[in-house]
């Protein structure tokens, strides 16, 4: 990281401009490090699509929800979709009603609790972009060796390159540059990316998650966006090669299967989500349980896709503040604690603008 | 989206595992996405799985950019450019401005 | 109708909601509301529920943090703890020389703080009643020296220094590393009685209030007394102690340190002018050597705690909803 000799964003910022940041953990740290509040107020930046946990349909919940209501199952998965409501509550409430929910750290540590169980049939609920679907592949593998037959997975894995296509495709989306996902791009590499620039004109940096380095990222933008010729720009080279993880890549597609997913507040994008492949069908959770066909998600009136591409602001929600609130949010905008809806209701609620 | 955070291997365990240290805390790590790690690796860590191994960054690349960048801005603000306690608002601004995102 | 979730018990907004409510089911309740109850002739009393997984973590068990925990709810009062009543919930099947393990470490914590063990209750309940063991904790003690206006957080006023005893978060880290299976050397819980540490600052007439940070951290602290005393907090990162260790867990866990649980640790509001000698007689004391002005009371921006950044960002400190969960993302 070069030293910051100069301000950031200096004279970059000569008119409107609106940036978004794709990934939930830049929001986090944004958040965290107070970003916003340096930025000049010509500079608008959107929170994207970027939290797989927060953009975890409803339906698929509803699913999570079915499993660990069944007797002798055990759910595992990552702590921040413990939170994440369904029709009927969240995995929390259900940790209250007696399902045995239990909060796990890896994928690796689901597949030991299931041989160190051998009388429970553990499911791993598995959210994640590209980031994490390795990982679960890798695990899920690991299970066929060891034929592991009281471990399954419920793939909730979303992809990131097919919802960039949907908001990028959206005449209506005004955003002049992309904050890409870091992670998500130390698998996928920069040519994933390429048709954002050529195709949209949309300025693309690929940065890491300390302060320093997303102001650098933002201004990089700025530069792009200035001199009228955007291209998918890496500052975050000591985690992302070119080419991506290939070793990890080539996991995901041995285990999984590209197949349309439901998107909170987005609805069903296509080649979006990933299902087990048909080898693998005995630790695929939605082949050894008999779960309801889960409905499409009903209307819940949640404007979160309109929030999320900038066409809203929070409060013109229909469901703002009723019934949807942090304590018991509808989209992923209140899912997320960073989220723009979750951020908004936190200044409303305490009397100040 | 996802928290990855830079660890140090200090011990390879068995062919998919080692141990790790970030900052004072030590943690058994997959390193099945890579391909080859040994000992002082320093490595990307996310969800308990190793997702890439880090490199030295090229400063250069990044000194050069920052160049074009100061550059950039010098041709644009013939006065000094402001420092962050001009354009850093107050609470309410900053509030305000959270609620438009 | 709704249930209870964890998130209830741990000290946020939810937790606040719910004693409201409880509150609500009574007559005649005190106003404040505050962890301990302080009678016009200056004696106090208070009580607490103590439950942690595991029972035996660095830095201390449940038996140390039960004595610890009531004795500091008094300690940040101004009152000297000196009796202590004891009720024990007890699984059937426990071992009892673990159980005694607890009321040594207890008794020890009793000993240095001259502290006398009065009275109590014991039950054992049928296996899966409890998990384990329960312990609840009732002190008492009286003011010292008596003072006219009780310490507390209707004494802030703007401008107010505010001032914190180490670093945050020391609790909540190491037992997060136990639940989840993190090795960190050097990381132990703050869990320690602070009467030895504040006592000295009780002769200092700009001491305005104090409270030990526990469940919900030094954040949910602040956050408190800024809208009990409709005033705003302003807090300065780079000011803060920190500990490696809370920060290598809170890195990995995605986790706010501000949030995390503190058992040893307190913040301390004082006018200006006395701001020096307080922190010059916390750091004198063992429990202190870390402690540092992390930032003041003021009338900008009422109920709401600002935190500057590292880099000169604003940003909201505000309550934790809910239990506080390890994240991925």
């Amino acid at each position: 990281m070069p030293e910051r000799t100069v301000p950031f964003f200096g004279g970059l910022v000569s008119r409107p401009t609106t940036l978004m940041e794709v990934c939930g953990t830049h929001t986090v740290s944004i958040f965290r490090n107070g970003i916003r509040s340096l930025l000049p107020k010509e500079l608008t930046l959107l929170s994207g699509p970027g939290c797989p946990v927060c953009v975890t349909d409803q339906s698929e919940i509803d699913a999570a929800l079915s499993l660990a209501s069944l007797s002798g199952v055990t759910v595992t998965t990552f702590g921040d979709l413990l939170r994440v409501p369904g029709r009927d509550g969240s995995l929390l409430d259900a940790r209250g009603r007696g399902a045995d929910v239990r909060i796990v750290t890896s994928a690796s540590q689901a597949l030991e609790t299931a041989l160190r169980e051998p009388e429970q049939q553990v499911v791993f609920l598995a959210p994640g972009f590209e980031t994490t679907a390795p990982s679960t592949a890798a695990v899920v593998l690991e299970a066929a060796e060891k034929k592991a037959t009281n471990f399954s997975v419920l793939s909730l894995h979303k992809l990131v390159p097919p919802v960039l296509r949907v908001l990028a495709a959206d005449p209506e989306l005004a955003v002049d540059g992309l904050l890409l996902p870091g992670h998500v791009s130390v698998i996928l590499g920069e040519a994933p990316y390429s048709f954002l620039p050529e195709r949209y004109g949309i300025a693309c940096v690929i940065a890491g998650f300390e302060a320093e380095e997303i102001l650098f990222g933002l201004t990089e933008l700025l530069r792009q966006i200035h001199t009228n010729r955007p291209t998918v720009r890496s500052l975050y080279g000591k985690a992302v090669r070119p080419g991506g993880n290939v070793r990890a890549r080539e996991l995901m597609e041995r285990v999984f299967l590209p197949v349309d997913a439901p998107w909170r507040g987005l609805g069903v994008i296509p080649s979006s989500g990933l299902a087990l492949r048909k080898e693998f069908r005995p630790w695929d959770a939605t082949q050894r349980f008999p779960l309801p066909t889960i409905p499409a998600q009903e209307e819940t009136g949640c404007r979160c896709g309109d929030i999320l591409t900038g066409k809203l602001t929070p409060p013109e929600c229909p469901l703002f503040d009723n019934p949807c609130t942090p304590a018991s949010p509808v989209g992923p905008c209140m899912v997320s604690s960073e989220g723009s809806c979750a951020a908004h209701y936190r200044y409303a609620l305490r009397g100040t603008p | 989206m996802c928290l990855a955070i830079p660890h140090r291997i200090v011990a390879i365990t068995d062919e998919r595992t080692c141990r790790a240290r970030a900052g004072t805390a030590e943690v058994l790590v997959r390193t099945d996405l890579l391909s080859s790690v040994q000992i002082g690796d320093s490595i990307l860590v996310h969800a308990g799985f190793a997702i890439e191994k880090l490199q030295e960054e090229d400063g250069r690349e990044l000194e050069s950019l920052w160049e074009e960048i100061r550059a950039l801005e010098a041709t644009l603000s013939p006065e000094p450019v402001s420092d962050f306690t001009d354009i850093s608002p107050g609470m309410s601004d900053g509030s305000e401005r959270m609620n438009h995102a | 109708m709704s249930r209870l979730t964890l998130g209830h018990g741990s000290g946020g907004r939810l937790t606040q909601q719910l004693v409201h409510r409880i509150a609500g089911c009574f007559p005649l309740s005190g106003h404040d509301m505050e962890d301990c109850a302080i009678a016009p002739d200056g004696s106090g009393a208070t009580m607490d529920g103590f439950t942690v997984t595991p029972r035996f973590f660095s830095g201390g068990n449940l038996g140390k943090l039960a004595v610890c925990g009531a004795a500091n709810d008094l300690a940040v009062r101004g009152i000297r703890p000196e009796q202590l009543l004891l009720s024990v919930i007890a699984e059937e099947g426990f071992d009892e020389e673990e159980l005694l393990e607890h009321f040594r470490s207890a008794g020890a914590v009793c000993g240095a703080l001259e502290m006398r063990l009065v009275g109590g209750d014991t039950k054992v309940v049928p296996r899966g009643a409890v998990d384990g063991l329960f312990l609840s904790a009732c002190a008492l003690g009286r003011e010292e020296p008596r003072r006219e206006e009780q310490l507390g957080a209707a004494r802030l006023q703007p401008g107010d220094t505010l001032l914190l005893t180490g670093p945050a978060g020391r609790h909540g880290a190491t037992i997060a590393a136990a639940r989840y299976e993190l090795n960190v050397p050097g990381l132990a819980s703050d869990c320690a009685a602070l009467w030895p540490l504040l006592a000295p600052l009780l002769s200092l007439p700009g001491l305005r209030a104090m409270r030990d940070c526990t469940r919900g951290g030094v954040g949910t602290v602040l956050c408190e007394w800024a809208e009990s005393r409709h005033l705003g907090i302003s807090v300065e990162e780079r000011t803060f102690p920190a500990d490696p260790g809370v920060v290598s867990v809170a890195d990995l866990l995605g986790l706010d340190p501000l949030y995390l649980a503190c058992e040893g640790t307190a913040v301390v509001a004082v006018a200006p002018g006395d701001a020096a000698e307080a922190l010059r007689l916390l750091r004198s004391h063992p429990l202190g050597t870390e402690a540092a002005a992390i930032g003041i009371v003021t009338e900008n921006h009422p109920n709401l705690v600002s935190l500057t950044t590292h880099i000169g960002g604003r940003r909201l400190v505000d309550m934790p909803v809910g239990e506080l969960l390890p994240r991925i993302c």
